[in-house]
């Protein structure tokens, strides 16, 4: 299968972390259904929008740390069509002047650009009592009408869903580093795929980075084939099932959602808060791998996959205050990371603490374990953590006590007299060979070397 | 006669006759409109709110023409208020029914009219009252069920100046730190006593008389304004001829940028939440059609329509890009104009008050074409005042006081004067 030529882009569209929604002041926690909803979020008749600073300020603060320019006015326009998880059958959105324009993400070898960033209302969420299509009914949720999104719109700059997942990492690290999105908030996607001049196919509101991933793979493969099989493709908008592309609508013309610019609202003019804003920046994951390199003395490479989650970050710099960070960076960039890859986990899905992490590398740095032991016992842990060396102790993972090597050696030497006899002649293989068994009767807790010599001091 | 829609049992206080697109907290408010049938609204509109806290009661909400979509009330779901002083005559509209309760109360009555294009003078013209409409914005329009959001305004209409300057100086009053009054369009006015322009000199104030307006008039209407210059002059006023030469353009710009406004505006009812509803089966798209095309009359359909097309892609920079130049336009126009005079008049329509028999003869074009001289002050965001000026037969003619932004004092000031006199 040849992929050249796939040109992929993305728009993210993310769910600020505010207190309240962007034009009113309900919540946006909210728990059972329809309960933090009022005449604005529910377009009551009457009602005006009352933009939330703060989720302004968020979005600014998401511009800078893009590097993307932000306008020096951008309005709000309505968006119409007719939904029922839409209260006024308008979305409240930017088109014409977007709150900026511009901007990009470094990768290791290449830079996405962003060509857009704006801010919107999410419309209310719709559930179906049974699948999509054959659902008797649907029950519609207002309590996530109103809460403040941020859009991200990419240039087609991704040549493979390996660098898609990359760039996802990378901007979920960034906007929790901005503690701007938490992982309770909702992060949804729509990517456009084409492969060399072929049309561009557009699948929609994509839920997870696993699932964008795996549907640009499936994407990729399914326009591939087509174009092997001598096919056209075509322009269409698809949706992910969870295990393919499936058609929604062909799309000969772009839908006319006959943007104007919302009555409603005041052009939002951010100049006098910039500088406060950018004052205020925290510290971004660029600048957090150059400061661990230089703090905990660990490489770049180390330093990038450790910030490549922010919560991974966190927990290396929360275990580095105990234990050797050399160390601590050679485990998390190596066998944790691996594992968790294996499993097609981010470390955000596992529930190892801190101490937890500190105290398996103490059986490490006391050496109480084996280095393949270790990688064994870690491997459990990240599925199941709980106390390290009981853990160990259950498993047998512990490297012997010298008490324990010296009954057992005593032991293997019991069972074995002719070998011993032979040894005595000089010969070196039944050396070996009793290494070798006292060994394997240890389960592999026991260091060879430290056999040789307690087999040499009990002849 | 009938001007009302609801009817309220009058608690104590002064009282006060809302139009039915103003929200009302308990009280059904349908701006005229069947698709808001039993519509309850759960809160006051701000405007009335700050009413109520200044001693006001609520009588009853008024007939009005469908989202104020027209000139006459005559696009009511709800009945037609007619004219007071000939009842084979209009009220004008939209804001027919208050205008006509005001004019026919033989008590003092206060009103809340609200304006798009001319929806607070036109009414208060044919039916001999005080119709003011502040600047864009003084008056928060949180629940107000909007027509055109950049335009719409709640204004007073009463029976004396005086009045109007009462009435404007409460509704203008700040709520805050209330957290519903969410208008982002609401311009604080640091609390101003408008009846503080009430019983002053008009001696040495500038007025400019715009010829197009004078052009525009029927013959008798034209009559009566000439007479009311003469007496402003007597009064002291320095009278200038002035030109506004964008008045024509004006009128389209006006139609294509609050129709494209209310189809949005208006896309909201669709029987999910609340008004109109059905048996809800099928496809969502059709319920919603089948709910719009029983709910909203024709003059709605038409206006939704006509503003859907307006902003579609390939239309839009020819329409409503354009009109929203012309905008633009007109301010400068009226910019021009009060570097050299304080207050503009003009006749407030151009003419008196029609018969119904004569409006079913009306194209929707004709119709348009009588908010000529209501529509620059509504798309440039100024205010105008519609005061009393003289008779044709039983008829009243409406004289048209125009001041810069902010500058609602001076109106009031000439206004009052003109009705001592």
């Amino acid at each position: 299968m040849h992929l050249n030529g796939a040109r992929i882009g993305l728009e993210i569209h993310v769910q600020l972390n505010t207190k309240r929604k962007l034009f009113c002041f309900c919540s946006t926690k909210a728990t059972k259904p329809n309960t933090q909803v009022c005449e604005v979020c529910l377009g009551m008749p009457g009602a005006k929008p009352m933009l939330n600073n703060r989720a302004l300020m968020f979005a600014i603060g998401l511009a800078l740390a893009l590097k993307s320019g932000i306008n020096e006015l951008s309005r709000f326009d309505r968006k119409t069509y007719f939904y029922p998880d839409l209260p006024k059958n308008y979305q409240i959105t930017q088109y014409h002047y977007p709150l900026s324009r511009g901007g990009y993400i470094e990768l290791n070898n290449k830079k996405i650009r962003i060509t857009r960033i704006q801010l919107e209302e999410d419309p209310g969420a719709i559930t179906y009592t049974q699948h999509i299509d054959v659902s008797k009914y649907s029950l519609i949720d207002y309590n996530r009408s109103g809460i403040p999104l941020c859009e991200v719109v990419t240039e087609p700059d991704f040549s493979s869903a390996k660098e898609v997942k990359q760039f996802l990492k990378k901007f979920v690290s960034i906007i929790k580093h901005l503690k701007i999105y938490s992982s309770a908030m909702s992060l949804r996607v729509d990517t456009n795929v084409s492969i060399g001049k072929n049309p561009r196919v557009e699948i929609k509101n994509i839920g997870s980075i696993k699932d964008v991933v795996s549907a640009i793979d499936h994407e990729i493969f399914r326009q591939t084939q087509l174009i092997q099989k001598k096919e056209k493709i075509k322009q269409e908008t698809r949706r992910f099932t969870g295990s393919s592309t499936q058609l929604m609508r062909e799309k000969e013309t772009e839908e006319d959602y006959g943007y104007i610019i919302d009555p409603d609202l005041p052009p939002i003019i951010p100049g006098r808060w910039l500088q406060d804003i950018f004052k205020s920046m925290p510290e971004l994951p660029d600048q957090r791998v150059q400061r661990m390199m230089k703090q905990y003395n660990i490489n770049k490479h180390q330093a990038l996959a450790i910030v490549s989650e922010k919560e991974l970050a966190d927990f290396f710099e929360a275990v580095a205050k105990k234990v050797n960070p050399k160390l601590v960076a050679s485990w998390t960039a190596g066998q944790l990371l691996k594992v968790l890859n294996y499993n097609n986990f981010f470390f955000s899905e596992t529930k190892l603490k801190p101490p937890q992490f500190v105290s398996f590398l103490e059986l490490v740095q006391e050496d109480e374990i084996s280095d393949r032991a270790g990688d064994l016992l870690l491997r459990e842990l990240v599925l199941n953590p709980q106390n390290p060396k009981q853990l160990a102790r259950k498993l047998n993972f512990l490297k012997m006590t010298d008490k324990e090597l010296l009954k057992l050696t005593k032991a293997v030497l019991k069972k074995h007299r002719q070998a011993i006899e032979q040894y005595k002649k000089g010969k070196q293989k039944p050396l070996m060979f009793l290494i070798g068994q006292v060994i394997s009767e240890s389960k592999g807790r026991a260091d060879a070397k430290k056999v040789k010599k307690e087999i040499i001091k009990n002849l | 006669m009938s001007y009302l829609i609801t009817n309220v049992r009058a608690g104590k206080g002064i009282p006060l006759v809302v139009k039915d697109n103003i929200c009302t907290k308990g009280i059904q408010t349908t701006a005229g409109s069947k698709i808001l049938q039993g519509f309850i609204p759960t809160y006051d509109a701000t405007a009335v709110k700050q009413a109520k806290k200044a001693g006001c009661t609520i009588i009853g909400k008024a007939m009005m023409d469908e989202f104020g979509f027209g000139t006459f009330s005559t696009n009511c779901a709800y009945g037609v208020p007619k004219n007071p002083h000939d009842s084979l005559r209009s009220c004008g509209g939209s804001s027919g029914g208050v205008a006509g309760y005001v004019a026919d109360s033989k008590k003092r009555v206060l009103g809340l009219g609200q304006s798009t294009g001319g929806s607070i003078s036109c009414p208060s013209s044919f039916c001999g009252v005080v119709g003011l409409t502040p600047t864009y914005g003084v008056v928060s329009r949180y629940g107000l069920i909007d027509y055109a959001s950049s335009m719409d305004r709640i204004g007073p209409i009463t029976q004396t100046v005086k009045d109007a300057a009462w009435l404007l100086t409460k509704i203008t009053k700040d709520s805050y730190p209330s957290i519903d009054d969410l208008d982002s369009t609401y311009h604080r006015t640091k609390d101003r006593d408008y009846t503080q322009f009430c019983g002053k000199s008009i001696k040495g104030i500038t007025i400019g008389v715009p010829k197009e307006y004078m052009n525009k008039a029927s013959k008798p209407v034209r009559v009566e304004i000439e007479k009311a210059i003469v007496k402003l002059e007597k009064l002291g006023a320095k009278v200038l001829p002035i030109s506004l030469k964008y008045t024509d353009v004006a009128l389209p710009a006006y139609y294509i940028l609050a129709l494209s406004e209310a189809s949005t505006n208006l896309a909201k009812f669709c029987g999910m939440r609340y008004g109109l509803q059905g048996n809800i089966h099928g496809k969502f798209n059709d319920y919603f059609s089948k709910i719009r095309s029983t709910g909203f009359g024709e003059e709605a359909k038409r206006r939704i329509l006509l503003g859907t097309f307006a902003r579609m892609a390939g239309f839009k920079d020819e329409f409503y890009i354009k009109a929203a130049k012309v905008r633009t336009l007109v301010i400068y126009d009226f910019q021009q104009a009060f570097k050299k005079v304080d207050v503009i008049v003009a006749p407030t329509m151009p003419i008196i008050a029609p018969k119904f028999s004569e409006i079913v003869k009306m194209r929707p074009i004709d119709v348009y074409n009588i908010d000529t001289l209501t529509v620059p002050v509504s798309l440039a965001g100024l205010p105008h005042m519609s005061i009393p000026a003289g008779k044709v037969g039983k008829l009243p003619v409406g004289l048209h006081l125009i001041s810069n932004f902010l500058q609602e004092g001076k109106i009031i000031q000439v206004g009052d004067a003109f009705e001592r006199s």
